[in-house]
């Protein structure tokens, strides 16, 4: 539970991205302020092609951005080269893909060591799996696995190595409502019990109310940054 | 412990098994042919060696017309030489009854009790001469086996000084002075035509004429004199110095040129045959690991690009790009393992069935497989590095590949209207063509490899058949166009022209040809070689001299003409003149010009008019052989009479040599054969298995598509099949032509030709059979993936993935 004078781990300032694709340029941020507080669970909401996978795929050390600058605490990710960047999301960043992006030819344990294998101090995987609730389940291949359940999987494998940074990308964009809800619960129930900064990225506004902040884009740009006083459980969740 | 990418990297590698299997079996053929040439050659060599220890061969080698045994203290006088061998050696005419013309008997005395200082034989089998007896011989083995002899039972006539001999064959040998009896790729050759008679030298002294006297030296330098077998030092004495002493001692006796052991005919011949082989070791393992470098990096390449989103996941949870690398070439070389494991057991197990086929050509008393550790090691590495470079652009590609935008499905390829449209080309024959077109010129590289490698198939399974065509052209040219007699006569000593119309009127035969047969030494600078002279009648018709491919070439009147390789041999061209000294009677010298050189498919020969012979010869007439055309219904009543005759020393007839020709010559080229066979089909499966597994593999979107929007199993099959059978016909005529290309390279070698010219374009029937085959690969190949094209998944298509 972050309060606004807890330490921000995470600063982002003027941050612009430009795709180039071959004559034409795609802006997708225009200059994004953005500080993160240790703890606390955010929700990105916006519409589709605002610019909130690239926001946080920046955030996370996946891209770089085009001008601006990103902190994580006293390192500068903005200069930073494939190998920093590849050792910061090794440390620090758990992602959750809406695709799930599992291992098909590995099982959900096998999934969650594959992160274990190279993280500093980190869950025994069966631990991980117990968390989200799939601790029966661990010797099945994704095929084997509902989407909900492999969600699960993935998050269990993004937490498993205790990371400082949780970050979802539309972690329900690809499930049905009682499943999705499913796995917002854990995502919250991560957040609380293990204190992870998360970031989670949705369109739907419903979802936004599970939130401690709400922040708001629109076009590449942040159009709202809100604490969120009414924070409700996921299962209280509809949309 | 295996960590979660092995677990992932063995079972990525089995629901690719057909696809690991068919590389594999690649680089299994690239490390078998590498493995079994490398140890042969290997093993021929170590054999060489130790024969050439064990039976004391000489460094130092001259020829002389005569020379007292008391000169032998003088040459043994001379600074670094370590011991002296002096001999008799003289060669004379055997007539065979399995041979159409007579062989060459090559007589070497040895000391009685059989065991000289150098040059000693290994006796392979029976027993050595009887001291004192002129009647007893040691022959050598190759020659031995080519005619069936059997010690204690056999005898030959030799014609010695005009007399012939009967001779008991007591023992079969091998010496380290007659390695090279026959040149490998040649199948008939000199092992018939060519034997060594080992004798008591005193006993048969007199029968040579050459009592108390020696006409051949060998002797061995000092262990520090530069050049010698084994030697470092360097003196004041050298083998030059050496040779010039040895040349400057017999020069009153008639004394030709000494020569050091890199002149010794048969180490020379072993040397280059040796280097070529040497050659082959690499170029053909080269090229399968070429292919199989080829089918990895298009393999891998489509592994990585339909686990984009697998490696892009590995990125984002923080391996770094070297880990993921690792961890395709992994997978790269577990395929190259398996490859190798398979290789390296198929290749001792090849090498020791090469080895038996060298065997025949190369013949030391023992000949054992080596498999040398670093071979093998360096085997190994090859296919790795085969492996590695195969993978490298697709390690490349997994570094740039940006952890982000790999998250996002694969946009669609880029088409663009190829030039074959622009000209209309592709309208003649509708859309699914274009499919196949575009999706070929898209991607050229690796078209053109899949090309190449078809191509390789074809030109490996050419080369196998290659031999087939090559026995075929022999015989039709080298030996039959040449030899158009039924039966060829030798008589026993040299009778008079009346002989030839007692041969006319014997019943059955339709026409005569006489000939007149003898033993020879043709010298030019150094080099010399003794072969049988054979003097024919102006526009003889039945023993002819045929060029390749099917040119007669008339004898002159004056000159000689000689067989190519022979000219080789001797470095002449036509307008030289060579030393010819016949090896008989009065042993006349004369200067001949070279009037033509003969492309002959077989061997080497010496030819010249009946005339020119009977001058050099001083007779007016005289014939010791004939050919003969038959009725062939008379044929066995006449080959009988003609047995019966007392002039008569053989009767060779032309059906019966055909028959062992063609029998010998298929038994030793169908295992060969059959390995080329087999290794070039397995290129070809490995190249369209895997273009066929990769094609489905990347349009199964597009191709499910087409069958929800009602195309048929078979059309979409067709649009597959189309694509690798473009390849495949594209291929076939590079291969044809790289087929051709590489069996005149590997044949076109310096001392192959010995006694077998190669011709040198395959015939028609040998490219259908390399086509058939490959066509036929290709096809079992492509049904192998039917399965996989009926079995597309038309729902998951429909599935939009953003
Ligand atoms: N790799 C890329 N290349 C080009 N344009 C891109 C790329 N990624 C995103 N975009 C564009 O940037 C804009 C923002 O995209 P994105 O961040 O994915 O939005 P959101 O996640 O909010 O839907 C969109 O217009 C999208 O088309
Ligand atoms: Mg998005």
């Amino acid at each position: 539970m972050a309060e606004e004078s807890a330490a921000a781990v995470l600063v982002a300032r003027g941050l612009t991205k430009i795709y180039r694709m071959g004559e034409v340029d795609v802006v997708a941020l225009r200059g994004i302020d953005l500080e993160l507080y240790e703890g606390e669970l955010v929700v990105l909401l916006g519409a589709s092609g605002s610019g909130k996978s690239t926001l946080l795929n920046i955030l996370g050390g996946l891209d770089g951005p085009t001008a601006g600058e990103v902190r994580w605490r006293e390192h500068d990710l903005s200069i930073a080269d494939d190998a920093a960047l590849t050792s910061y999301r090794r440390e620090h960043v758990g992602f959750v893909f809406q695709f799930y992006n599992l291992i098909p030819s590995l099982t959900a344990r096998e999934n969650v060591a594959l992160v274990t294998e190279i993280a500093d101090a980190p869950m025994e995987p069966s631990e991980a799996l117990d968390l989200v609730g799939l601790g029966a389940r661990m010797d099945h291949f994704p095929s084997q696995l509902s989407g909900g359940e492999q969600q699960r999987v993935a998050i269990a494998r993004a937490v498993a190595k205790r990371p400082d940074l949780l970050l979802c990308d539309e972690p329900t964009g690809a499930l049905d409502f009682a499943t999705g809800r499913l796995v917002l619960d854990v995502i919250a129930q991560v957040n609380r019990e293990l204190g992870t900064t998360t970031v989670l990225i949705t369109h739907n506004a419903p979802i936004a109310r599970m939130a401690d902040r709400v922040v708001t884009m629109s076009d590449g740009l942040i159009k709202s940054d809100e604490r969120n006083a009414a924070k409700v459980a996921p299962e209280a969740l509809s949309w | 412990m295996v960590t979660p990418l092995g677990r992932k990297l063995l079972r990525d590698l089995a629901s690719m098994r057909g696809q690991v299997v068919t590389i594999a079996l690649v680089v299994a053929c690239g490390i078998a042919s590498y493995v079994a040439l490398r140890c042969a050659y290997v093993s021929l060599e170590t054999a060489r060696d130790r024969h050439y220890g064990a039976q004391r061969f000489g460094d130092v080698f001259a020829r002389l017309s005569r020379a007292p045994n008391s000169v032998r203290a003088k040459l043994e006088a001379i600074p670094g030489v370590a011991v002296v061998e002096t001999r008799v050696v003289a060669d004379g005419l055997m007539p065979l009854d399995d041979l159409p013309e007579p062989a060459v008997g090559e007589v070497v005395g040895l000391p009685s009790h059989g065991e000289p200082r150098l040059n000693a034989l290994a006796l392979r089998r029976g027993r050595l001469f009887e001291p004192g007896r002129a009647d007893e011989a040691v022959v050598s083995e190759a020659f031995a086996l080519a005619h069936g002899l059997e010690p204690g039972v056999a005898t030959l006539p030799i014609v010695l000084e005009g007399v012939m001999h009967r001779v008991r064959v007591v023992g079969i040998a091998l010496s380290p002075e007659y390695v090279f009896a026959m040149p490998a790729g040649s199948v008939f050759a000199d092992d018939k035509h060519f034997g060594v008679l080992w004798m008591d030298g005193a006993a048969i002294a007199p029968a040579l004429k050459v009592d108390g006297a020696f006409d051949d030296v060998v002797l061995s330098l000092q262990r520090d004199v530069p050049g010698a077998a084994g030697a470092e030092g360097a003196g004041r004495v050298s083998r030059e110095s050496v040779l010039e002493a040895v040349d400057e001692v017999l020069r009153p006796y008639g004394g030709r040129p000494a020569y050091a052991r890199d002149l010794q005919p048969s180490h020379q011949l072993l040397s280059s045959e040796f280097a070529q082989l040497g050659q082959m070791t690499t170029v053909i393992p080269a090229a399968f690991l070429g292919v199989a470098a080829f089918l990895l990096n298009v393999v891998l390449g489509r592994v990585v690009q339909l686990q984009r989103g697998q490696i892009a996941t590995l990125k984002a949870v923080g391996y770094r790009d070297r880990e993921i690398a690792l961890h395709y070439l992994q997978m790269v070389t577990l395929i190259v393992f398996f490859g190798a494991a398979l290789g390296l057991a198929l290749g001792a197990l090849l090498g020791k069935g090469m080895l038996g086929l060298y065997a025949q050509y190369y013949r030391f008393p023992a000949l054992t497989l080596q498999l040398p550790a670093r071979l093998l090691a360096t085997a190994v590495l090859a296919s790795f590095g085969a492996g590695v470079l195969g993978a490298l652009a697709t390690v490349r590609h997994i570094a740039r590949l940006p952890p982000a935008e790999a998250m996002r499905p694969e946009a669609p390829a880029i088409y663009r209207r190829s030039w074959l449209e622009r000209i209309g080309f592709a309208r003649l024959l509708g859309p699914a063509w274009w499919m196949v077109a575009r999706e070929l010129i898209r991607r050229p590289l690796r078209t053109s490899l899949s090309v190449f490698g078809i191509a390789m198939s074809v030109a490996v399974i050419v080369g196998a058949r290659f031999t087939y065509d090559a026995m075929d052209a022999l015989l039709d040219v080298g030996l039959l166009a040449g030899q158009r007699e039924d039966v060829t006569v030798a008589f026993r000593h040299v009778v008079d022209d009346r002989a030839r119309n007692e041969l006319a009127h014997l019943p059955g035969v339709l026409a005569v040809e006489p000939e007149r047969v003898v033993p020879a030494r043709l010298r030019h600078g150094p080099r010399s070689r003794a072969l049988a002279l054979t003097g024919r009648v102006d526009g003889a018709s039945l023993h002819r001299v045929v060029e390749w491919p099917e040119r007669v070439v008339t004898i002159p009147r004056e000159g000689i003409v000689i067989t190519k390789t022979l000219a080789d041999r001797l470095g002449v061209q036509p307008g030289d003149e060579l030393e010819v000294e016949v090896l008989e009677g009065a042993r006349p010298i004369r200067r001949l010009r070279v009037a033509a050189t003969s492309r002959e498919l077989l061997g080497l020969g010496a030819f010249v008019s009946l005339g020119t012979l009977r001058a050099m010869l001083d007779e007016q007439e005289g014939l010791n052989g004939a050919a003969l055309l038959v009725d062939p219904r008379e044929l066995e009543r006449l080959d009988a009479r003609l047995r019966e005759l007392p002039g008569v020393a053989s009767v060779s007839r032309k059906d019966a040599w055909v028959e062992l020709f063609r029998k010998q010559s298929t038994d030793q080229m169908s295992t060969t054969t059959m390995i080329l066979v087999i290794f070039g089909a397995t290129i070809a499966i490995g190249v369209v298995y895997n273009d066929a597994r990769i094609a489905v593999s990347m349009r199964s979107r597009d191709l499910a598509t087409l069958r929800v929007l009602g195309f048929t199993t078979g059309e979409v099959a067709g649009i597959v099949y189309g694509e690798l059978a473009t390849c495949v016909l594209l291929g076939l005529a590079p291969g044809l032509q790289l087929g051709s290309w590489l069996m005149q390279q590997v044949f076109s070698g310096a001392s192959i030709e010995e006694t077998f010219r190669m011709p040198t374009t395959a015939s028609p029937l040998t490219f259908a059979f390399a086509v058939g085959i490959v066509v036929f690969a290709a096809a079992f190949s492509a049904l192998l993936v039917r399965d996989r094209l009926d079995r597309l998944d038309l729902v998951e298509v429909l599935k939009a993935r953003e």
